[in-house]
């Protein structure tokens, strides 16, 4: 069948005092590269590389050195119109089409405040890619608002978690009874292929997604986003390292389970020293309501959570089918895919709610 | 590659030739902020717009100003003039205009199926200055096919 494809990606991030905005553009008869190099403070253009990996005639090499010509240009959405229509004529109009794409990319990465430095720690934290304008707060179903997914992001199930008392095909005829959107595998040590899940959901009309919980030296952590599975207890720095590389989210599950049983006041604990601890220093996001802990503990994990700005969740962490959905979180994003859900985790536009 | 990414966007736009009188496209976006999700339709010879349908946010806009527009020359103010500014905000009107430009890159990838594929510059020259003389519209739109280039060097558009 006669057809055309095109595929552009941006990725932006900080080099010293720089933003840098690489982009790459491959179609059905281009590919090309290009980085540009901006100035934040001054809001200018101060650099541009490029090149191409399939041009069509023995000429387009011409198409580079005229996008020098837009160094020093200013990057407000009229300038970046100009510049398209410049280097529409003068170089390329796919080399103008992507520079468009990476700095209206960069517009909105700086409106929405994706820019700023990331958390510390000594640890390098890849969620500050999020809203800020998003109030982080529990809602109970009927008051939630308008929320295009609602998942529930924990939920074991026999025999791949030895604890759970519930098949994955119950837990997915449970979810579809009560109205969920989805649900999200979460097993212990152990992660669902990506077949497996994909012929459930044909089976079952339900999106089901994947994670795993991984159990480490300070505690549990969900990780969501990429393939993970281990034998043993990790250490939690070294699970972050792997997940920063691979790309994916931490959510610090049920992180005071069983700590308040004797009350605050015995342990000693505050929200200021359980903040310090590896479990939340390392998380992106912080589960705050889960089925199988108290509501003290739920209370307590949401006030640490937000005085250590993290991103919050919600989750049943089902063992059985009555506790499927019983927290849950609703996106503001259609979740549609796994990489729908990595990239909503990161963006942050999202409650956890209280769903039955 | 930078060790930590602040923000990250793909977009993808397909388009595909339904029957003889109808193309129909795919637009894709998903980027750290949001995602968008748009399907046309545009039917054949004249390149016009007879469905649009654009996701974001989880709502659903049909943007009837645009219907009936023809994918060409001045699209890109057809669009501009009717994506309202709220959806501009979201960058719903350059991701519109990307899957109009999938529309004339499909013709495109047609006639340049065409080009010589050897390095023979004498025969790229003959197509590409028959192509020019055969839409003149071609002259300078870009540095491969400027005046300075070899490609179109001497050209003279009389003779077409």
């Amino acid at each position: 069948m006669e057809n055309f494809i095109r595929n552009k990606t941006v990725w932006i991030w900080k080099d010293r005092d720089m933003v840098i905005v690489h982009g790459d553009l491959d179609d059905d008869i281009y590919a090309l590269e290009i980085e540009i190099e901006i100035d934040e403070d001054r809001n200018i253009i101060s650099d541009i590389k490029a090149k191409w990996i399939r041009e069509e005639n023995s000429q387009c090499f011409r198409a580079i050195p005229p996008l020098r010509e837009i160094i020093g240009s200013g990057i407000e959405p009229g300038s970046i119109e100009a510049i398209y229509r410049r280097l529409s004529r003068s170089s390329c109009r796919h080399f103008a089409n992507l520079i468009k794409e990476g700095l209206f990319s960069y517009l909105i990465s700086k409106r929405y405040g994706y820019l700023k430095e990331k958390r510390g720690g000594g640890t390098k934290v890849e969620v500050s890619e999020r809203d800020g304008r998003f109030e982080r707060s529990i809602a109970r179903r009927d008051e939630a608002g308008e929320f295009a997914s609602i998942i529930d992001l924990h939920i074991h199930t026999y025999p791949r978690s030895k604890c759970s008392v519930m098949s994955v095909e119950e837990a997915i005829k449970e979810a579809k009874r009560i109205g969920l959107n989805g649900i999200c595998l979460t097993e212990h040590q152990v992660m669902w292929k990506r077949e497996e899940v994909e012929e459930l959901i044909e089976r079952y009309g339900l999106l089901v997604l994947r994670g795993v919980e991984i159990t480490t030296d300070q505690g549990d952590m969900l990780v969501f986003g990429m393939e993970l599975e281990a034998e043993e207890i990790m250490k939690i720095e070294r699970l972050r390292d792997i997940v920063l590389k691979g790309g994916g989210f931490m959510i610090a599950c049920h992180p005071f389970r069983g700590f308040l049983t004797f009350g605050l006041k015995e342990l000693g604990i505050t929200v200021e020293s359980a903040l310090k601890r590896p479990i939340i220093q390392n998380a992106d996001a912080v589960e705050v309501l889960n089925s199988r802990v108290t509501d003290d503990e739920n209370r307590f994990a949401l006030e640490v959570a937000k005085k250590a700005d993290r991103l919050i969740t919600g989750g049943s962490d089902a063992h059985d089918i009555g506790s499927v959905g019983r927290y849950a979180t609703a996106f503001k994003d259609p979740i549609r895919t796994e990489e729908d859900l990595i990239q909503a985790l990161k963006s942050g536009r999202y409650n956890p709610i209280v769903f039955k | 590659m930078a060790e930590v990414t602040h923000f990250f966007r793909t977009k993808c736009s397909k388009v595909e030739r339904v029957d003889d009188q109808k193309l129909k496209v795919i637009g894709y976006q998903m980027d750290s902020h949001l995602s968008l999700f748009g399907e046309m339709e545009v039917s054949i010879p004249d390149l016009e717009i007879i469905h649009l349908r654009v996701e974001t946010g989880g709502m659903s806009y049909n943007l009837p100003k645009l219907l009936g527009a023809k994918i060409g020359a001045g699209i890109r103010k057809i669009i501009a003039s009717c994506v309202e500014s709220r959806l501009k905000e979201e960058q719903v009107d350059f991701f519109i205009e990307d899957m109009c430009d999938s529309v004339i890159l499909l013709f495109t990838k047609k006639v340049l199926s065409k080009a010589p594929r050897s390095k023979d510059l004498k025969e790229e020259r003959a197509f590409f200055m028959e192509l020019v003389k055969k839409n003149t519209r071609l002259l300078n739109s870009c540095a491969a096919l400027s005046t300075e280039s070899p490609l179109l060097e001497g050209i003279d558009l009389r003779q077409g």
